[in-house]
């Protein structure tokens, strides 16, 4: 049986290839993490190096989902072809569990083969990821020297590479197993059948639980809740895409005219669990992709918003030169006189703190912040934080009428503003602080440039006035957000290469589907080109039917991927990280047409073996 | 009897493979309007033949003509062309493109070459084949026979200059074999259509006004008007006619 198989591997070797590719190149991602991960390890470890290794091995965790995805439709289509072989097999004496074993083996020789590769792969992969990490967003810092393969990263590759394959090759071995001897007699392969009503069944629950768990993830602001959702939704797309793959393909198509994208369109919706098994290993990717895009860009719109509500140009405090480490410290208040001297200056706004009963309390004059910050009050307003009351942040979770206790004083909240990265202090008038506990001090002084002046001149104005005074810095914030906001996109960006690397390797997943199904119809292509297509006709046709196919896994990825990207930005929004949802339309839209592009591209290695198909030897009586 | 120019010429046509000469030195003139059978046992190059003739395949030496195009001195493009135009084709199975209905199978070459179909040549087309109340079914959905009679209104929807059928009812029982022959046969009789049909069934080379028989890749008979029992003769007797 074993030679048997092997033989097969070798009839089918570009098959094998197709499948083992994606799961090779989950088990590299897999394999390089490890390494440079083991690398960090032996000098201790580090943060940046945590994080990467976190979102690598998750990405290489996706690739091998997806390649598991891709072995289940290739070894559910070379099954369905080789129902006659099969069949044949049983005719001379193999048993079920003996023609089951022959798929098993096969799917696990080509688990090795990926494992294998992938791991002589990782090695670059690791390479690649140091370079990263060293220049990357994170901050990494690595030890120098080469990476280190360990015993345990052998292991994992074996694993990651063979256990997927197993897995996915089960159902299409219990399938080959239930092919009758007859089946080698008949003229032409019995039709898979309709879906059972269990499997239908199966999917609705599936779908429920998991569009249940976005009301549930929001509500109770568990964002780890997601997680399962997304699974259970993958798996009910994955059990009822039959259902409508089909037909979504043909309403994709709709727009085309003409008989050669008739045709594609038709070959795309000609076999729905196929298309659905392919786009469901797409929409993996793309719905990633789409998560990953309106969670940045609703952090990114938040914290846009703050920078635009922000006019403050320079800040001066008692600070170290680390803007992102504030020490409180106490400014002198002959600095801030200074300051306020400067012409150059519109507006110089200091937060001034009290000590009172053994703890520190911060606030600014509302009036006065105003002139630095737009404050928007979402409970309240400016002119309700008189005697007795204050105006706190959104962040400090407290609601209008409910009381801080400061020192021996209880003030009443009677407004309730937005906070901005940058400010969230409490809001109360300069002479109630100065009431509540003493003497204020300042803390920090918030300038603004006065309209006309120069901002290198009031740099320079400002560094004199403070120049005197030892441990005072200034801290330009217009730089502060152009740095804050590239580090922010650059890591977007690595996000973004990751996921889309899984939307990559869907991708293979159509160039396989295509290859394996022009197999298949190499009869029916010799029969057009008879009646006269022309070799680029059945080209653009095979194109026409890899584009839709990679669309209907762009619009489950898309719909997916904005459901659960709500749902994250809407967890993300009650926590400390500013978050507006915000649809990314530009990205959305770019990555519909990136997916046609890429259609085009899987599509045209199988378009050109179709083109290539020999009419008289496709015509030609059996 | 002084017919114009032939439909189909074949002069001096050779093809070899590496063990075996398919044809060998053949000249044969198809007469237009009329229906030509091509008999011989298997491996005589009949199919061979045919496919030369059609421009499916290349001869090694000698000229084919349809009409008066020389099927050697044209490219891929132009011989792809030339099928779609000027000839129509019914295979011995997987004559019609699945995903397509009957219908849209007949006016695929017409789609395909990118013209509307003229509505009552289609309609007199599918009228002459008898599948009028079938038009919106697949495939899948009709008996061989009813697929073989697409394919023939398929074949015949551009007006082609031949019609080749090979084997065209060598996957059909006795009496939708007939059905089909007869479709045939009046293709040419009401239509003035030129077929030329490989098979190896006395009873379909009877059919037809005239048969060619061949042998070792060489035309040995050349027979007008065969009946049934003429045929069988030669067949069962080749050597003899040489």
């Amino acid at each position: 049986m074993i030679r048997v198989t092997l033989r097969g591997l070798r009839a089918r070797g570009w098959r094998a290839l197709l499948t083992g590719l994606t799961a090779a190149v989950g088990v590299a991602i897999v394999v390089g993490t490890l390494m440079v991960g083991d690398t960090a390890d032996r000098s201790g470890g580090s943060e940046g190096v945590d994080l990467v290794r976190t979102i690598m091995l998750l990405a290489g965790g996706v690739a091998v989902l997806v390649g598991g995805f891709i072995v289940n439709l290739t070894m559910s289509v070379t099954v369905a072809q080789r129902t006659r072989e099969l069949g044949l097999l049983r005719c001379i004496g193999a048993d079920r569990r003996q023609v089951r074993r022959s798929v098993l083996l096969e799917a696990l020789a080509v688990g090795v083969l990926a494992a294998a590769a992938g791991l002589a792969a990782g090695h670059g992969v690791a390479v690649v990821l140091r370079a990263a990490v060293d220049a990357g967003p994170f901050q990494g810092d690595l030890p120098a020297g080469g990476s280190v393969l360990s015993g345990r990263t052998v292991v994992a590759a074996f694993a990651v590479g063979c256990l997927p394959m197993l897995l996915s090759a089960l159902a299409p071995a219990r399938r080959a197993g239930r092919v009758a001897p007859v089946a080698a007699l008949r003229e032409v392969a019995p039709s898979a059948g309709r879906m059972r009503p269990r499997r239908i069944g199966a999917g609705a629950l599936a779908l429920a639980v998991g569009l249940a768990a976005l009301p549930l993830a929001v509500a109770t602001r568990q964002g780890l809740l997601l997680l399962p959702g997304a699974a259970s939704t993958l798996l009910a797309v994955r059990l009822l895409g039959p259902l409508f793959a089909g037909r979504l393909a043909d309403v994709l198509g709709a727009p085309l005219r003409g008989v050669v994208g008739g045709l594609g369109r038709r070959n795309a919706a000609r076999s729905p669990d196929r298309t659905a098994a392919t786009a469901t290993a797409l929409m993996i990717g793309l719905a990633l992709l789409t998560l990953v895009s309106i969670v940045f860009s609703s952090i990114e719109k938040a914290v846009l918003n703050d920078v635009h509500r922000d006019h403050v140009d320079f800040q001066v405090w008692a600070g170290g030169p680390d803007p992102t480490v504030r020490r409180a410290a106490p400014m002198d208040p002959e600095a801030v006189r200074r300051l306020r001297a400067l012409p150059e200056l519109s507006a110089v706004v200091t937060v001034d703190c009290v000590a009172t009963g053994g703890a520190t309390f911060c606030a600014a004059d509302p009036a006065q912040l105003a002139r630095v910050v737009d404050l928007e009050f979402s409970a309240g307003s400016l002119a309700a934080v008189t005697s007795g009351g204050v105006a706190v942040s959104d962040r400090d979770g407290r609601a209008p009428g409910a009381t801080l206790r400061v020192g021996d004083a209880d003030l009443t909240v009677t407004a309730v503003y937005r906070a901005t990265d940058n400010f969230n202090a409490a809001l109360i008038p300069s002479a109630e602080l100065a009431r509540i506990g003493g003497a204020p001090y300042p803390m920090t002084a918030l300038t603004r440039v006065a309209p006309g002046v120069d901002r290198g001149a009031a740099r320079s104005a400002v560094a004199r006035a403070t120049a005197g005074f030892p441990g005072l810095d200034v801290h330009d914030r217009a730089a502060f957000h152009a740095h804050d906001l590239a580090q922010f996109r650059n890591a977007g960006r690595v996000y973004r290469a990751l996921t889309a690397l899984a939307a990559v390797l869907g991708l293979f997943g159509v160039a396989t589907t295509l290859a394996l199904s022009i197999v298949e119809r190499r009869r029916e292509f010799g029969l057009l080109r008879a009646v006269g297509m022309g070799r680029r006709q059945l080209r653009a046709m095979v194109r026409v039917e890899g584009v839709l196919i990679a669309l209907v896994g762009a619009a489950l990825g898309l719909t997916v991927g904005v459901l659960f990207g709500w749902a994250a930005a809407a967890v993300l929004a009650h926590s400390s990280q500013p978050t507006r949802f915000t649809l990314p339309v530009g990205a959305l839209a770019a990555i519909v047409v990136l997916v046609t592009a890429a259609g085009l591209l899987a599509a045209a290695v199988p378009a050109r073996l179709a083109a290539r198909v020999d009419v008289l030897r496709a015509v030609a009586a059996e | 009897m002084s017919e114009p120019v032939a439909a189909v010429r074949a002069v001096g046509v050779s093809k070899r493979y590496p063990t075996v000469t398919a044809l060998d030195d053949v000249s044969v003139e198809i007469d237009t309007g009329r229906m030509t059978a091509v008999l011989g046992p298997s491996g005589s190059g009949k199919s061979t033949l045919l496919h030369c003739l059609a421009g499916l395949d290349t001869v090694d030496s000698g000229a084919v003509y349809i009409g008066d195009v020389n099927l050697c001195g044209l490219d891929e493009r132009r011989l792809t062309r030339l099928r779609r135009d000027r000839i129509g084709f019914v295979f011995q199975s997987f004559n019609l493109v699945p995903t397509l209905t009957a219908a849209e199978n007949v006016v695929l070459p017409l789609r395909l070459a990118g013209r509307s179909p003229e509505r009552a040549w289609v309609a007199r087309v599918i009228d002459a084949v008898g599948l009028a109340d079938r038009l919106g079914h697949r495939p899948a959905e009709l008996s061989g026979g009813q697929q073989q009679r697409v394919a023939v209104a398929r074949a015949l929807v551009a007006r082609p200059a031949v019609v080749f059928a090979d084997e065209p009812t060598g996957n059909l029982d006795s009496l939708a074999g007939a059905g089909v022959l007869a479709l045939l046969r009046r293709c040419v009789d009401e239509f003035g259509q030129t077929v030329v049909m490989v098979t190896h069934d006395p009873i379909a080379a009877g059919h037809a006004d005239r048969a060619l028989f061949l042998r070792d890749g060489r035309v040995v008979d050349d027979l007008p008007s065969p009946g049934v029992e003429q045929v069988l003769e030669r067949l069962r007797a080749p050597r003899a006619a040489a």
